[in-house]
């Protein structure tokens, strides 16, 4: 409908406006936004696709296969790849294929337990240090910065030799007869990787309780309502959560590096438990002729490093509101 | 900023010697000895060696006199090689790992800050996202894993690189790769984030805005502040090539420090080890230093804080 | 007075992962020789954008879409890169809000000063520092020799605005532009400021473009004012016109936030509502919202630029003669 010109100039009823400031987009929670975030995230997603893969493959996989890991078969060393051996077999006529999920199921454990472990010792020492503060805080920060220049790897393997031999004669005593099965080389592994990593996530945990004190006061400072509080809490611990969920999680690629290591210089489980490190040193022998005995231990671990990382920088892009690229 | 430079020397220092501290009594902790690979040794013997290298003392006594030696820069002898000197070892086979050290180090910084450059001024285009590509992939492929790899495909398969030992400038190239490969890629990621946040800041713009080129814009003002957390780098990097050095010497055959060392912990040759550690950790706590000063000296903040 | 420069019918954009951003429409207006201009308005209404848009220093995700800028008989669209750095800290002076952290942190304010006499002039290096050390005297800076080899942290805020009015000066520019020079700062040393900048703009029969939102400002230092809003000129006129006849609803609500010393117990009245979203700009005038003259016309159709009297004149539909009783 058109309107005549004198109309055009009446006064505007401007209601409609009034109304559209009130509608806005519909507020997700801090997790809300971020799972939104991370789900947009293709590379961050296939990865995690990977992971379970990884996962699943390590769990389920020995138990489908007709072969133990340990099994040697006279009279079929040294085959290629094969319907019957999809990764071929080794020197002493072993499947491949098994040998290579166990080492999944290793390299898996390791990763989780070090992050167990890692978190636990980490929360507590970073929690008490930061709550407290003034005095204990510093102190504990020293000692804190004073293993932080220690040379990692140099102490992971000197405890390695350590824990391994002390170890195998603890676990003789029963009590520890479940644990046996692991073996002194994995269960040293899970300590010395254990033992070391804490510290950045100790220094990230009490980073995090002191901003998060800082906002305390402030809050008391204001006066405002209960509800004031709860929306803190439901903003301020969720970030602080956030820092630590993706450091906990960048840490797994960490640890199954460094399990590889270890186990690729001698270091870590014992024969003829297969880890992944340990079939790439076995290979090293035989790589002119045999070459797919290093193939595939090594692409194993460069997938699940690679999945891994990359999942945990999707989780933090999405983590962190800030959105960093 | 000379009272800075002093505290942290002393800092050092006691760091130091926590250090050698940990590492004696983790050393004794150990119960087997050097002899754990001959078995069935007569215990009189057994006795003798222990007389002999001091095993049987107590262990305060122990701890006093391997500080004593460690000031005196003693290390004692190899208990596997018998009358060799823990510091000839050390003499004849550091220098291997030095020049594999120091042509690593030279190919991160060479390599990657120029490619961490190139990946913000043309970030997410076509030579970012290869760039960063081929960097995720180089902090998720352990370096061994890129050793034996390019061992096998660069040098058995296709003969371009020698394989074994580091006789010559071109024997050092596969291993010196392997060995930087992580480092250039955490490298180029570092100085990617942080030029590209640098780009963002206002003085960048002023920069700009006073019609200088937009070489000398990026290469003169952006450049200086991108670089500073590479030098706060430069020490888990220096670290980093030394334990890589472990796995790429036993690859390539080259007779370094780090094969003897992972030798040695094998053989529980425990002059050796406690030697070398010691050697290593007085090395790499002496560039964290160094380090911290060369830092202290580019940022001008930082000086007239302290 | 002859025009130093010339805005014509310039409309900005950006493109952002949410959309096109329109911000600026059909701006236009023109800086004399000699003539400070202040350019008002809230934050968003475009004036940062127009002077960036001048000196083609728009971020990578910002266009020209059109309309064209000439500087001293120049069209600035026609120049090429070299030449416009050749233009700006040359002929064309930019110092911008924060002066906290506009200076490089990491090379000293000599190097800094230096840098950009040696780009424009033929000048030998130890004539660039004499130079720079005389610019120092200029703005009010004590021992300017031992200031030269120090480094931002260690000046004040006030002092750092005055170093980037020192290097916005350098080489003597014809237009100096300031976005919000004096809004980081306290009062004491905002009158400073300003009072070097009048003093300035006589010595050297400098243009200045003034950014701000402080209207006290405009009346000490600028001889006409242009007045922006949501991408467009709403109004523009001599200074005289904008605050004693202001024709705008908009500038009319600005000149009525002003605290006056004599208010007594009058409250402010601010304008209500919000600034427009420029990535779906309204069809009409972007005021419309907020505005308490507001027209179905207002809603439907953008205002036309009407002159009241010669260079003053507004964009508004209540010039039209129907609106007349609104």
């Amino acid at each position: 409908m058109e309107l005549s010109r004198e109309e055009l100039f009446k006064p505007l009823n401007k209601k409609r406006y009034e109304k559209a400031e009130v509608a806005t987009r519909p507020s997700l929670t801090y997790w809300g936004d971020a799972w939104k975030r991370l789900k947009q995230n293709k590379v961050a997603m296939f990865s995690l696709a990977v992971i379970i893969l990884i996962f699943l493959a390590a769990i389920f996989g020995p138990m489908l296969s007709p072969y133990s890991y340990s099994q040697q078969i006279r009279g079929e060393e040294n085959l290629g790849p094969s319907l019957q051996h999809p990764f071929g077999t080794d020197s002493l006529g072993r499947d491949m294929f098994v040998r290579v999920l166990y080492g999944a199921r290793i390299s898996l454990s390791v990763g989780v337990v070090a992050c167990i472990i890692n978190l636990t010792i980490g929360i507590f020492y970073g929690g008490i240090s930061g709550y407290f503060g003034g005095r204990v805080d510093s102190i504990m920060m020293r000692i804190v910065d004073i293993i932080y220049s220690i040379p990692t790897m140099l102490y992971v393997i000197l405890l390695m030799v350590v824990l391994r031999d002390k170890l195998e004669n603890l676990l003789k005593l029963p009590i520890f007869s479940g644990l046996q099965a692991a073996g002194s080389g994995l269960i040293s592994i899970y300590l010395a990787i254990g033992l070391t990593y804490w510290v950045s996530m100790a220094r990230i945990v009490r980073g995090q309780i002191l901003s998060l004190k800082e906002q305390e006061y402030v809050t008391a400072a204001k006066t405002l309502g209960a509800s004031s509080f709860r929306i803190l809490i439901r903003h301020l611990i969720p970030n602080s959560l956030g820092s630590i969920i993706v450091t906990t999680m960048l840490l797994i690629p960490d640890a199954i590096f460094t399990e590889s290591f270890l186990s690729f210089i001698g270091l870590g489980v014992d024969a003829p438990v297969p880890s992944w490190g340990s079939l790439a040193d076995d290979a090293l022998g035989s790589i002119r002729t045999h070459f797919y005995l290093l193939l595939f231990p090594s692409l194993a671990i460069s997938i699940t490093i690679l999945a891994f990382n990359l999942f945990g920088d999707g989780l933090r892009d999405a983590l962190d509101p800030r959105m960093r690229k | 900023m000379f009272g800075y430079i002093l505290k942290r020397f002393a800092y050092s220092i006691f760091t130091l010697f926590v250090i050698i501290t940990i590492t004696f009594f983790i050393m004794h902790a150990i119960p087997g000895n050097v002899y754990n690979s001959e078995k069935n040794l007569p215990p009189a013997i057994v006795e003798n060696i222990r007389a002999k290298y001091g095993l049987d003392k107590p262990l305060s006594e122990q701890y006093i006199t391997m500080l004593k030696n460690t000031i005196k820069l003693d290390f004692g002898i190899s208990m596997k090689n018998r009358g060799r000197p823990v510091n000839d070892i050390i003499t004849e086979h550091f220098p291997h790992s030095a020049r594999l050290g120091i042509f690593s180090i030279a190919l991160c910084l060479f390599i990657g800050i120029p490619l961490g450059v190139l990946s913000a001024l043309k970030k997410d285009k076509w030579q970012d996202r290869m760039a960063m590509i081929i960097a995720t992939l180089g902090v998720s492929v352990p370096g061994f894993v890129v050793a034996v790899l390019s061992q096998y495909l660069l040098g058995v398969k296709l003969k371009w690189f020698p394989v074994i030992g580091d006789k010559s400038f071109i024997h050092l190239i596969l291993p010196a790769v392997a060995l930087s490969f992580l480092p250039i890629s955490f490298i180029a990621r570092l100085v990617r984030s942080s030029m590209v946040e640098v780009l963002e800041q206002d003085y960048i713009r002023t920069a700009r805005a006073k019609g200088l080129s937009e070489r000398v814009v990026i290469y003169k003002h952006a450049l200086k502040n991108s670089i500073m957390p590479v030098i706060t780098y430069l020490g888990p990097l220096i670290a980093g090539v030394l334990t890589g050095s472990f796995v790429i010497e036993s690859i390539f055959n080259i007779p370094g420090l780090g094969r003897y060392f992972v030798t040695s912990i094998n053989n529980r040759d425990y002059t050796v080890t406690m030697g070398v550690t010691i050697f290593y950790a007085v090395f790499l706590v002496l560039m964290n230093f160094i380090v911290d000063v060369l830092y202290t000296v580019l940022d001008p903040r930082i000086k007239l804080k302290n | 007075m002859k025009n130093l420069l010339e805005i014509n019918n310039l409309y900005t954009t950006f493109r952002t992962y949410a959309g096109k951003v329109y911000a600026l429409n059909n701006v236009s207006f023109n800086v004399g020789t000699g003539e400070a201009v202040g350019v008002v308005g809230e934050s968003g209404s475009g004036k940062s954008v127009t002077m960036l848009s001048i000196m083609r220093l728009l971020a990578e995700n910002g266009f020209i879409e059109s309309g064209n800028i000439i500087f001293d008989n120049k069209n600035l669209s026609d120049l090429t890169d070299k030449q416009m750095q050749d233009l700006r800290g040359n002929e064309i002076g930019m110092i911008f809000q924060d002066p906290m952290t506009s200076l490089n942190p990491v090379f000293t304010i000599g190097n800094q000063l230096v840098e950009s006499i040696l780009k424009h002039t033929k000048l030998k290096r130890s004539e660039a520092k004499l130079r720079a050390i005389e610019l120092l005297k200029l703005v009010g800076i004590p021992s300017p020799e031992k200031r030269l080899k120090q480094y931002p942290h260690e000046f004040s805020g006030g002092m750092r605005q005055r170093v980037m009015i020192a290097m916005a000066l350098s080489c003597e520019p014809k237009l100096l532009i300031a976005d919000e020079p004096t809004t980081a700062l306290d009062v004491t040393i905002q009158a400073q400021i300003i009072e070097l900048m009048k003093d300035l703009k006589e010595k050297l029969n400098m243009s200045i473009i003034l950014i701000t939102h402080d209207l006290g400002l405009v009346a000490d230092i600028c001889e006409k004012v242009v007045v922006m809003y949501g991408g467009t000129i709403v109004e523009q006129g001599s200074t005289g016109d904008i605050f004693y006849n202001p024709q705008h609803p908009y500038t009319k609500g600005l000149l009525k936030c002003i605290p006056r010393m004599n208010m007594g117990r009058e409250r402010l009245k601010p304008i209500e509502g919000q600034p427009p979203d420029m990535i779906n700009p309204p069809k009409g005038c972007a005021f419309v919202e907020r505005c308490s003259c507001a027209m179905k016309i207002c809603e439907l159709q953008k205002p036309v630029y009407t002159e009241v009297k010669k260079g003053h004149g507004s964009a508004c539909w209540l010039h039209e003669a129907e609106s007349k009783g609104v």
